[in-house]
């Protein structure tokens, strides 16, 4: 990589090479019996320079193509007359690594897959889920002109359980992410049991102003929207609704919000961010007021304000090495104030809707903070009970008007679920009257 | 490309195959005036699966002498599972597909690319109360080697380009977004001359600031060829893929061919060979040909997309349509180009025909569960006995499987493709997945408001 490097620093006036070599393993697990198990080791190279006033990029995967080199100066020849700055800030370490996970071959991650299938089994026989298993080990390294120069390696661990109705499609869903090995408890499956139970009662809603509970799953949905609105980029573009709001309440008092890059262990931390940027663990909204945005070294000027350790290489739907780095949340974590345990949560609604997973959470009018989901997966709350699963029901509303509405905050953290990945991790929060379509 | 290297890494144990790609692409990525991004990336890969024992092992690498070791990981993954599986039969097939794009985009500066995307961009931008128009041209052009240890060697070229917008106006506190694409081909020819559809898309999405935000409940809907498209795409079309059957046998039973899924006036068809389109390719990426596939014929299931795992598995042809996003990743069975056939309606009969229901436009994206789904629209007008009202905005609907297709009523004699693909499955984003529809009424769809 330093070779590269230094023939990239001949050619260009500023310069900065970002390597991640990527070794992942996965398997899935159907019908009771392993479906695949799939390998990866692949190599990305991105590179981003400054050359004659103009900023450009590209990508590669060998370290022998050269050519990234020509492709970049190429890029940077049509762009506008502007620079990228590359930083050296002081790095320290986050705990991202796990040995053991690294470690674990795919027959050990296999033998995990069936474990849970027998855990299953040891409950309720005829409840056959869907599991998948996803390990990666990375290794990601960049160096600047600046004189940064710094690499970290860092695991990640996916699994998501989920079984299936009588008709063959989703019932319930639960899922781990984090950054290193932890075993799915039976305490764990016997919870989906309940729900998948639960849910061979189906239920239909009326439509209107409802008690809702978001589950922590289920808020990557309304979370996807505030992560639009604190974005710094989305902010300068005058599209964001948290323009000017700095200081101001935006969500009841009962909520706190943070970004957390430096979270031990979680799915998404990391010492410094895909700029070189070191993460930071920033409040974005305490007790309900508006303390900071997300921002990148590109907004820092425009904005007055310092990078986050925000830019990510990846979007909703990829994480490819062509991806730019653009503002995303590394951790979000949702605490409260006087927090209840779930029971709690749900014990004096009359009436009300519990939502484990919704649809829809890319569509919409996302940077006005609007959304319109539908309950993929959620329960009618009757006298303080879950009574059964609720069928073609939407739940929608604006975030801006919504949070305001929060009532309280639960206890167990759960990964929020955002397509394809995560976003961080929230507790089960308790919105009182939401708009609900029901059928 | 070093094609005997690859046929060396596999030897006569199980089945083995081999796909190795060289992808390059060009994105250019404009904000109003603004050049934001210029790219041109290189990437290379391949990915080996092996199937020795109950399933396949798979192992994704860069550099083709790393096929030989890939190969070795996939046979040693599959030797862990128990079990034996079979493939369906395929022809073996040596072939090679060359591209003759009408307009090649490969052969068009980045700069004259960049000037006409700006163009646009500016033109759009200066509409009153338009606060950012973004656009991109995307190009996506791969070179793929397929090899199998049955003999089936299939060299293939495989070339998407297109210009996509993203426009926001802003009046006071309120924003509205709408979309608009061109291309979704290998030819650079639809990108030329469009100042008039850019102009109405600004002009519309500016008209949406003064819509009505929707009432939230039930209503008679008109889909236009996007909202129908991404319809059939998001209610049917993703539980056509007979992988979702490896699953349970459940839903073997709740997918029997010959079950009634639709009234008598619906056909469904998924098409990869119709050519021009964001979904149209010769083989897929197990080196089967893509069949045009009728889905649902008169209201009755009447077949599904395949691989060669999937058909084995419930007994049917292979169709040709598994297909990977790029090296890193397996092929899973996907769309082509799916479509709903057209039908005897004019658009005009059909409004008529609506005491009180919406006009739908533009589509914004959309998910499903299998059972259920949703999928949300640019704007709407509301129709009243049989005539077109006022414009209303932030549309999401949402259905069910078994009852949203019984409902739809009336189906437009005039069948359009969308203009852009896209679509997420497993991890993986295929820019290659198209869609169509004529305009067709649904009785009593959920639609969410406040």
């Amino acid at each position: 990589m330093r070779n590269l490097f230094e023939n990239i620093v001949e050619r260009c006036d500023e310069a900065e090479l970002y390597k991640v070599e990527n070794y992942s393993t996965g398997l899935s697990i159907l019908n009771g019996g392993i479906q695949s198990v799939k390998g990866s080791k692949t190599l990305g190279l991105a590179l981003r320079i400054n050359k004659d006033g103009r900023y450009g990029s590209a990508v590669a995967t060998s370290l022998d193509d050269e050519s990234i080199i020509e492709r970049a100066i190429l890029s940077s020849q049509y762009q506008k007359e502007e620079t990228l700055k590359f930083k050296n800030l002081p790095v320290e370490d986050v705990k991202c690594y796990d040995e053991k996970l690294a470690s674990m071959s795919a027959e050990e991650l296999t033998t995990e897959g069936l474990r849970i299938l027998d855990l299953f089994k040891s409950i309720d026989e005829s409840i056959i889920p869907d599991v998948q298993i996803n390990r990666s080990v990375q290794e990601i390294h960049i160096i600047n002109t600046s004189g940064f120069d710094h690499s970290y390696n860092r695991t990640q661990y996916e699994v998501r359980v989920m079984t299936k109705s009588k008709e063959g499609f989703m019932e319930v869903n639960s899922s781990i992410f984090s950054a290193n090995f932890r075993a799915f408890t039976k305490e764990e499956v016997a919870a989906i049991i309940k729900k998948h139970k639960i849910s061979q009662n189906r239920v239909n809603v009326p439509t209107g102003k409802m008690p809702v509970v978001f589950s922590g799953n289920a808020m990557g949905s309304l979370m996807t929207r505030l992560l639009s609105g604190v974005n710094a980029g989305n902010v300068i573009k005058k599209v964001s609704p948290l323009e000017n709001k700095i200081g101001e309440r935006i969500a009841s008092e009962v909520i706190t919000i943070k970004d957390h890059g430096k979270l031990e262990n979680g799915f998404a931390s990391c010492p410094f961010d895909d700029e070189g940027i070191p993460t930071n663990e920033t409040v974005l909204v305490e007790k309900g007021i508006l303390k900071n945005y997300l921002v990148s070294v590109s907004g820092e000027e425009k904005l007055n304000m310092k990078a986050t350790g925000n830019a990510f290489k990846r979007t909703m739907f990829s994480n490819d090495i062509e991806d730019q780095p653009a503002i995303d949340s590394s951790n979000f974590l949702i605490e409260g104030t006087n927090q209840l345990a779930d029971d709690e949560l749900i014990k004096n609604i009359k009436k009300g809707i519990y939502i484990d997973s919704v649809m829809g959470t890319h569509t919409g009018n996302i940077p006005a903070g609007e959304y319109s989901l539908n309950i993929g997966c959620g329960y009618l709350i009757e006298d303080g009970k879950l009574v059964g699963k609720v069928m073609d029901t939407m739940v929608s509303g604006n975030i801006y008007e919504d949070l305001m509405k929060i009532e309280a905050v639960g206890t167990k953290l759960e990964p929020m679920g955002v397509i394809f990945y995560t976003m961080g991790y929230s507790p089960a929060i308790l919105f009182n009257g939401l708009s609900v379509v029901g059928s | 490309m070093d094609i005997n290297s690859l046929q060396k890494a596999l030897t006569n144990e199980g089945y083995q195959d081999i796909r190795y790609e060289t992808l390059a692409t060009t994105s250019i990525k404009v904000k109003n005036d603004e050049v934001k991004e210029v790219s041109v990336t290189n990437k290379k890969g391949g990915h080996a699966r092996a199937l020795l024992g109950g399933a396949f092992g798979s192992f994704s690498f860069n550099k083709l002498e790393d096929a030989k070791q890939a190969v070795e990981e996939s046979i040693a993954f599959s030797n862990q599972i128990p079990g034996n599986k079979e493939l369906a039969k395929v022809p073996v097939t040596v072939d090679k597909v060359i591209l003759t794009p009408i307009v090649d985009p490969r052969k068009i500066s980045i700069d004259e690319k960049k000037d006409l995307l700006l163009h646009y961009c500016m033109l759009a931008a200066e509409v009153k109360e338009i606060a950012v128009v973004e656009g991109e041209y995307y190009e996506q052009y791969s070179q793929k080697v397929f090899i199998n240890n049955e003999g089936t060697r299939v060299e293939q070229e495989q070339l998407i380009c297109g210009f996509a917008f993203s426009m926001t106006s802003k009046r006071d506190g309120l924003t509205q977004q709408t979309r608009l694409a061109f291309g979704g081909n290998d030819s650079f020819e639809d990108m030329y001359n469009k100042d008039k559809e850019v102009l109405e898309k600004a002009e519309q999405t500016v008209a949406l600031l003064s819509a009505t935000p929707i009432k939230g409940g039930k209503y008679d809907v008109i889909l236009d060829h996007e909202v129908g498209g991404l319809f059939i795409h998001e209610a049917f079309g993703h539980l056509s893929e007979a992988d979702n059957l490896l699953r349970s046998d459940a839903l073997k039973e709740t997918m029997e061919l010959g079950r009634v899924f639709a009234s008598p006036i619906l056909n469904v068809i998924d098409d990869p060979g119709m050519e021009g389109y964001p979904g149209s390719y010769i083989y897929d990426d197990e080196g089967v040909r893509g069949k045009k596939t009728y889905l649902i014929k008169e209201g009755l299931l009447t077949g599904r997309l395949h691989s060669r795992e999937t058909a084995s598995h419930v007994g049917e042809e292979p169709t040709g349509h598994s297909r990977a996003k790029n090296y890193e990743f397996s092929p899973i069975v996907r769309m082509g180009n799916i479509y709903i056939d057209k039908g005897p309606n004019s658009l005009e009969e059909m409004i008529k025909a609506t005491e009180r229901g919406l006009y739908l436009f533009g589509s914004a994206g959309g998910q499903t569960s299998g059972e259920m789904f949703t999928f949300a629209v640019q704007g709407g007008y509301i129709i009243e006995k049989g005539e077109i009202k006022g414009m209303v905005r932030d549309l999401v609907l949402t259905g069910n499987l078994f009852t949203t297709l019984k409902n739809i009523d009336m189906i437009g004699d005039d069948l359009n493709m969308r203009k852009r693909g896209g679509c997420g499955k497993n991890g993986q984003i295929l820019i290659g997945s198209g869609n169509g529809s004529p305009f067709i009424r649904i009785k009593s769809m959920a639609v969410g408001g406040k």
